[in-house]
């Protein structure tokens, strides 16, 4: 312990010790007086002052939500256009008795439940000076209805607000998707402070694709507002940057000559240009209206769509995956001849069937039922393509064998994404004896090898991937990977070019020649077509056995006899000498190609000679 | 000697009024949080639970420093200033220490955070306290009996200034001060370091004069009410509103997101809202009396001559007169804002702890001196 020292003048040094004690003692009360005063001139002489701050003069941040960027075809046609649309919102802070507010509303304008209940949805994620919105597209008397009765609902606002509108809904509905109301999911992936003050967001299509470039960026503004909300003053404002509009490649022309040409059958139609990968359309059929998407869909109107025994919101045209049929012959004929297994000299003899050494199953052409004969004693591969001979092609397919036959396949693009820039596309299959194995678990059977030789069996594509396929053969091989989007304000944009397929020239040209047969031949699959043509085309035909396009369509027993009928298919390109389009088709079915060629014809006169549209 | 029940029980009136205090807190934070939870963590009561958590905390750490005997206290006080300074230098390095806001004066421990400065403070009046004591006669009649302390708070208001943390900066030295001063050091010793420290200031100012346009924003805070003086703008509206009976309990405006976060440092100016200005005056009544109390505890120490006792009760009164002050001070206009809390009141778990363990210190110290009212200091 240390030695207490003793004072030397003790009597002094307690002096001095109490006279710093009361001091110290002073100066708290002095400071505590300090306070006293300031909360007193605070909180009662300057009162009124402090509660017109508060109550009068209430300062809010406002986001100035971007208005999104529009989206034209190649012509300048306008197909996602905003149109202003008058809201009710509701301020909670503001409204007295909100429950007794919402009553006297239902009673000035109809408000259905699901509006309500996403409006209480909402309430409770909104901060209370934010407007919830509870009814959209107010008609004009609706308006007047609310404008007479404001000064009694403090807290309820109307604002126009920019909504998204399709001029051409169901004949883009495919091609462009559609924007609707963000949902609670999407609440927590977007952006929070971007998507202040915006209700919509892309869903699906080139819409939900290019979100990011369409959306903008917000803005916000400080306003001065009295104590019903109304603004008094901007006191400060950073503009919003306006999403950008896109150019897109397809050609409004091309496809509604597509939709018209495909009538009130389920199919899709899809044409692009070989030249730049640019889609011209992009049809899948019966399409909707995405209009009704944009405000959220009524549950009675999606019933309807969603219970479609046609499934119209089915994106056949990317996400449908069908055998090829013969449409894959011209494909299967380049790889023998690149392969050096075939020349345009050699032939097969065609007794209407083929059969594998050591095995007694006949595998028929489909002439045999027709004529009860093959095409010709020996066919050669002009014949082969332009009559569509399936003896012809067993042959070159059992010589290739399958696993060569998806090395030589896979560069046009079948079995994987074509890469579109559009959402929820599906990637077809193209087997081989891995796939089977890894798919299956099964071992590759020889018979299988003919069947994919003709495009069916396991094998399945999109109408897309056709398309792309038809586009690589019509520019022999130039790799283009399929793009909707033409230019970003104005700025041409284009993906990055693939590795293009190297190819003998003289082998294209002996394709070509075959698919010309098909349409301009004596005896060509498709001659029908020439009738009346200013231009060279080159085609092919296909069908495609039923297996079942969607899987969750519903069973009918009514509608069984047709909807087991054959899909017709056909892919086609032109002019054949320098093609700018290339197409595929699908009839469901539609009995036979017979359906798809005559729909070829009428996109690519469209096109080429700018017929009706 | 002769323990009777009641010699041993703390003292009603100052625990009382610490406990009253702690019911204002939690009254007052649960208001003022229950928008802001709700909207961030979806839980209205997020930071009510978690209050309650560091309360039971903090009181169950009184409970533990009232069982201690003051003599532990007078032997480790240099241990725990060393422990502080470690702590304070802990939290400096990066990746250890949590930085909020630009500044460093967190450690997260588990689920929780530790602020090394509000356990600083308290090691600062321990240490000072047994300093005094040891060298009475030097620091009342030499020079190196009023530089060593200097020397060793010189120190700590490096490291909390490096943070930075200027309110605790502010109040480790004026405790200090005011220690050495209500022990008895000469005046002129005071004025010196006085003359020293505002010339240093009057550099800092000359050099770099964006400084005092920002510690004077204040003053003016409705020239820029949108961002700088935002929070403070909003607090005034809170006072403002208030008038003499407040709008009511859970009644506030400004804590539905106009003053932001509202339960932290600002949770005063709620309070003084919803309860207006006698609910502010009651909360300062039990300041004063607490203070009051805390002193009468240290000159009952003095008489029992146990000074040890009474200086520790003078550094806590300083303390929480100065943290009070200041807090209160800051969300009226007064002072400059600084990140200080309301002791007993605001929402920290260092702060509470730290509180209740220097309440429950001053009520052993009264206990001692009761029990041994001519020796507090046993030989």
């Amino acid at each position: 312990m240390p030695q207490y020292i003793a004072l030397k003048d003790p009597l002094r040094e307690s002096r001095i010790y109490s006279a710093r004690t009361i001091g110290a003692i002073i100066l708290v009360v002095g400071l505590l007086a300090v306070i006293v005063v300031r909360y007193h001139s605070l909180q009662i002489t300057e009162y009124e002052n402090y509660r017109t701050q508060s109550d009068r003069n209430r300062i809010q941040l406002q986001p100035l939500p971007p208005k999104r960027g529009l989206i034209y075809d190649r012509n300048g046609v306008l197909l996602a256009d905003n149109r202003p649309s008058y809201i009710l919102s509701v301020v909670r802070e503001q409204v007295p008795d909100l429950e007794a507010t919402l009553v006297e509303l239902q009673a000035l304008v109809p408000v259905s439940d699901s509006d309500l209940e996403k409006f209480h949805k909402k309430l409770t994620r909104r901060r209370p000076y934010e407007a919830v919105p509870l009814r959209f597209r107010l008609t004009e008397e609706e308006q007047a209805r609310l404008a007479v009765n404001r000064y009694r609902l403090p807290g309820v606002v109307v604002d126009a607000q920019l909504l998204r509108h399709y001029p051409h809904g169901e004949l883009f509905s495919h091609a462009l998707g559609y924007v609707g109301r963000i949902n609670e999911r999407e609440v927590l992936m977007l952006d929070e402070t971007q998507y202040r003050g915006t209700f919509h967001v892309g869903k699906v299509g080139v819409e939900k694709y290019y979100e990011d470039i369409l959306h903008g960026e917000v803005g916000y503004q400080n306003v001065e507002s009295n104590a019903h909300g109304r603004v008094l003053r901007v006191l400060e404002r950073h503009a919003p940057t306006p999403g950008a509009d896109l150019t897109l490649h397809l050609d409004i022309r091309v496809q509604q000559a597509a939709v018209d040409a495909l009538g009130d059958r389920r199919g899709a139609v899809v044409a692009i240009d070989p030249l730049t990968g640019g889609v011209l359309a992009l049809v899948s059929a019966p399409g909707f209206d995405t209009n009704l998407f944009v405000n959220g869909i009524s549950s009675v109107d999606y019933s309807a769509l969603r219970d479609s025994l046609d499934v119209p919101l089915f994106n056949r045209a990317i996400q449908g995956q069908y055998p090829p049929g013969s449409t894959i012959k011209p494909i299967m004929a380049m790889a023998g001849l690149e392969s050096g297994l075939v020349t345009p000299e050699s032939t097969v003899a065609d007794p209407g069937w083929y059969k594998l050494p050591g095995d007694r199953r006949k595998y028929r052409d489909w002439i045999l039922r027709i004529r009860g004969t093959g095409h010709a004693p020996r066919v050669d591969m002009n014949m082969a393509i332009a009559q569509s001979c399936d003896v012809y092609f067993y042959d070159l397919a059992r010589r290739l064998t399958i696993d060569r036959m998806y090395e030589y396949l896979h560069p046009y693009g079948f079995g994987t994404r074509t890469g579109i820039d559009t959402t929820s596309e599906r990637p077809g299959i193209l087997p081989s004896t891995r796939w089977k194995r890894e798919a299956m678990a099964q071992p590759w059977y020889p018979g299988e090898t003919l069947s994919a030789g003709i495009g069916q069996g396991y094998m399945l594509v999109t109408p897309m991937q056709l398309a792309v396929a038809t586009s690589v053969l019509a520019s022999k091989g130039q790799r283009k990977t399929p793009h909707l989007l033409q230019a970003i304000d104005g700025q041409p944009v284009a993906p990055p070019p693939l590795e293009p397929l190297i190819a003998k020239q003289e082998n294209w040209q002996e394709v070509y020649k075959g698919m010309r047969e098909v349409v301009h031949g004596k005896r060509g699959t498709a001659k029908y077509l020439a009738k009346g043509i200013e231009y060279e085309m080159a085609g092919k035909t296909g069908t495609a056995q039923v297996i079942g396009i969607a899987q969750n369509a519903v069973y009918n027993e009514d509608e069984v006899a047709e909807r087991h009928r054959h899909h017709g298919l056909f892919i086609a390109f032109a002019p054949i000498e320098a093609p700018t389009i290339a197409v595929a088709i699908i009839v469901e079915n539609g009995g036979g190609s017979s359906a798809a060629a005559p729909i070829a014809r009428a996109v690519i006169d469209t096109w080429l000679l700018g017929e009706a549209g | 000697m002769s323990t009777s029940r009641a010699a041993t029980a703390p003292d009603a009136t100052l625990a009382l009024l610490g406990l009253a205090l702690l019911v204002v807190g939690l009254v007052a934070i649960s208001s003022a949080s229950i928008e802001y939870a709700d909207w961030h963590y979806q839980n209205p009561w997020f930071h009510t639970q978690r209050h309650i958590i560091y309360l039971m905390i903090a009181i169950a750490s009184g409970v533990v420093v009232y069982r201690v005997p003051p003599q532990f206290w007078f032997d480790t006080g240099w241990i725990w200033l060393f422990v502080a300074l470690a702590l304070l230098i802990l939290v400096l390095i990066p990746g250890i220490g949590r930085e909020v806001n630009g500044s460093q004066r967190w450690l997260p421990l588990g689920p929780f955070t530790l602020q090394p400065s509000e356990f600083a403070k308290m090691a600062m009046v321990i240490y000072l306290a047994g300093y005094m004591v040891r060298r009475e006669h030097e620091v009342r009649h030499q020079w190196q009996g009023f530089l060593k302390p200097m020397a060793v708070l010189f120190a700590a208001t490096l490291l909390l200034m490096i943070e930075p943390d200027f309110g605790a900066t502010v109040i480790v030295v004026a405790t200090a001060f005011g220690m050495l001063f209500l022990a008895g050091v000469k005046l002129w010793n005071f004025m010196l370091v006085l003359t020293g420290a505002l010339g240093a200031m009057l550099v800092l100012v000359i050099s770099e004069p964006y400084r005092v346009k920002r510690l004077t924003a204040y003053t003016d805070p409705w020239a820029d009410p949108y961002d700088t003086g935002f929070q403070l703008t909003q607090s005034l509206i809170a006072f403002g509103r208030g008038e003499w009976l407040g709008v009511g309990l859970g009644n506030s405006v400004q804590k539905l997101f106009y003053l932001p976060e509202a339960h932290t440092d600002f949770v005063f100016s709620i309070w003084a809202e919803e309860t207006g200005f006698l609910g502010a005056m009651a909360v300062i009544a039990l300041y004063a009396a607490l203070i009051g109390r805390v002193l009468w505890v240290g000159r009952q120490a003095i008489l029992a001559e146990n000074p040890f006792g009474a200086y520790v009760c003078y550094g806590v009164t300083l303390i929480f007169a100065g943290q009070a002050f200041v807090n209160m001070g800051v969300s009226s206009g007064l002072l400059p804002t600084k990140g200080l809390t309301l002791p007993f009141v605001s929402y920290g778990g260092t702060s509470l702890i730290v509180c209740c363990a220097m309440l429950a210190l001053v009520l052993r110290i009264d206990r001692d001196t009761r029990l041994n009212p001519r020796k507090g200091r046993r030989k």
